[in-house]
């Protein structure tokens, strides 16, 4: 069990064709809490996302894994650290559950077990159980259905079993039973796997319900982080959504939940 | 070690591969009987026209049809997996366009050259070249951008060629005639470096198989998997520009192989890059060597450009594939 935290180090980005500059951002996340970076629409959300994940070079500062710098790690050697689930992931090919979970193996593999002999691995069948894709091995992942794929996409990070998990907006096509289900495994592998979680995300009423530590984002910018609590009854919530908000508490569990305000 | 199963899968296309040159050898405008065939195996040193026929004509030119079937269909898969377009070919940035510009050029400026063909390879992997530079952009090539720029510089190219080609109309019949594509008068010295560079990039390729995998999922994600995704994405262009280019020089344009033989191959063995990869060319060499039979004798015609019989077979598979593409999409 890991207790090494990711740290950002002043690290900003921007795009070539753009002014505007994403960052400074510094911060520490530690194993085993979930952060959430909320922000309206453009705010930037996705793109630190991927910085995170370092397919997308910054403009400066650094990412570091304890003390691993990981601009300077091997593609490889990165991919053991951390790994992103995607929104959304259209898939041109017929390629079935089980095939898109073994691509997870493709970083604990050596290049001749990739080619001739695919060693199998433990993870593949855990996961498969864990998140109840037993069902599904077999199907073709362009069947699948919205929450459906969304799980197969978390299996296949799953597999790739990296002490940081990236998310971007995991529950944003998913009906409120899916959703909560996708929810239950992110505070199961926060709290029993002790991983890092990173999720992008955009809606009010439910963040408050899992997230350890926000950061509310407006263009390109960290306004305020920190305890998911502090930050969802800060005023500046309603500031950057430009709209009024009730805040108020969830009825069974007492945390924070945002509501939009009904007047009538 | 390489698993039972996946011996067992080459079983079929090489037979295929090996019957399919045995009958290449023994049918063409010439008729030769079985027992000539025979003969001509056993005695190959003895200077007979049949000898002639068999190891100096038929079988060159065959070997020529094996590698450049293989090698398209194993540039179309890399270029489906990379692009993530099951309907991409070996042509989609501007490599056709580039071999006709390059052909153009040469039989302008050196007509008594006879370097077509190596004009059209130049020519070729030029354009790819050029397309990939040109999409360069925050440090990495998007895929997407790569398509559009090689789209655009497919018609900038064409046009310089259909212009070239309108002001000497000498050029043109020869242009055409290398358009259609056809591997006739073939000899064993055209085929050394060509052999040497095909076989060597298709090695390269199938150990990038894994990799290409990865690329189902689009660039990005290949990139959370672990992939390299700059090296991979160079290093497989490069690859695919060489066996299509090498192709081209052999063979001008043929069309199809490169589309459909990558998705029969998925379609009947699945879609593992490690385990397709080698059939893809071993099939691609069948469906071309069996399109040279086809080509090389129409019964009252006579000889006909291989291109026009790769289209007219590949063709019509290709529209049922968009038919069939559509209605599973919907």
């Amino acid at each position: 069990m890991t207790t090494i935290p990711l740290t950002m180090d002043n690290l900003s980005f921007k795009w070539t064709n753009n002014r505007s500059i994403i960052g400074p951002l510094s911060g520490v996340l530690s194993p085993g809490h979930i952060t959430a970076l909320i922000g309206p629409n453009g705010a930037g959300k996705s793109t630190v996302l991927r910085l995170l994940g370092a397919f997308l070079k910054p403009l400066s500062g650094t990412i570091r894994y304890g003390d691993q710098n990981l601009s300077r790690l091997s593609p490889s050697a990165r991919a053991r650290i951390l790994t992103l689930v995607p929104q959304v992931l259209p898939i041109g090919f017929d390629l079935n559950v089980r095939e898109l979970l073994s691509l997870g193996t493709y970083v604990h593999h050596s290049w001749t077990e990739r080619i001739f002999h695919p060693r199998p691995l433990s993870e593949l069948d855990n996961v498969i159980v864990r998140l109840q894709l037993q069902k599904l091995v077999d199907k073709p992942y362009n069947q699948l259905s919205g929450g459906e794929a969304q799980r197969a996409l978390l299996g296949m990070a799953l597999v790739q079993d990296t002490p940081v998990l990236l998310l971007d907006e995991p529950t944003a096509h998913l009906d409120p039973g899916h959703a909560q289900t996708l929810i239950a495994y992110l505070k199961e592998l926060a709290r029993v796997d002790r991983k890092i979680i990173v999720v992008a995300y955009h809606d009010l009423a439910t963040v408050g319900l899992f997230a350890d530590t926000i950061w509310l984002m407006d263009k390109g910018q960290v306004v305020i982080n920190g305890p998911a609590q502090n930050i969802l009854e800060s005023n500046k919530i309603s500031e950057i959504y430009q709209t009024h908000l009730t805040v108020t508490q969830h009825p069974v569990s007492k945390r924070t939940v945002i509501l939009p305000q009904d007047n009538s | 070690m390489i698993s039972l199963t996946r011996v067992k899968q080459w079983f079929l296309p090489v037979a295929l591969l090996i019957l399919a040159l045995v009958l290449g050898l023994g049918y063409g405008p010439v008729d030769l009987s079985w027992r000539q065939l025979l003969t001509s195996i056993e005695a190959p040193g003895l200077p007979t026209t049949s000898n002639v026929i068999i190891w100096d004509i038929r079988l060159p030119r065959l070997i020529a049809a094996a590698l450049v079937g293989g090698s398209l269909a194993l540039a179309g898969a890399i270029m489906q997996a990379l692009f993530k377009n099951p309907l991409a070919d070996p042509y989609i940035i501007g490599a056709s366009s580039g071999a006709g510009f390059g052909a153009v050029m040469v039989s302008l400026l050196w007509p008594a050259s006879q370097a077509l063909s190596l004009g059209a390879f130049l020519g070729s992997l030029g354009a790819v070249f050029a397309a990939y530079f040109l999409a360069q952009g925050q440090g990495r090539v998007h895929m997407l951008t790569l398509i559009l720029i090689g789209y655009a510089l497919s018609l900038v190219l064409g046009a310089f060629t259909t212009f070239a080609m309108l002001a000497d109309r000498q050029t043109m019949s020869q242009i055409f005639a290398w358009e259609l594509g056809g591997i006739h008068g073939i000899g064993w010295h055209h085929l050394v470096w060509p052999s040497v560079i095909m076989t060597g990039s298709a090695i390269l390729v199938f150990a990038t198989a894994p990799e290409l995998n990865a690329y189902y999922l689009g660039e990005e994600q290949a990139h959370y998997l672990g992939v390299n995704v700059v090296f991979t994405q160079s290093w497989l262009l490069i690859l695919a520009s060489l066996l299509t280019a090498m192709a081209v020089y052999l063979a001008g344009l043929i069309g199809f192989v490169g589309l459909v033989i990558p998705h029969i191959v998925r379609r009947l063995y699945g879609s593992d890059h490690t385990a397709m990869l080698p059939l893809v060319f071993f099939i691609g060499a069948v469906f071309l060597v069996g399109a040279d039979i086809i080509a090389e004798h129409v019964p009252s015609v006579g000889t006909v450009p291989l291109g026009l019989v790769s289209a007219a077979i590949g063709g019509p598979y290709f529209i049922y594939l968009l038919i069939h593409t559509r209605a599973v999409n919907s």
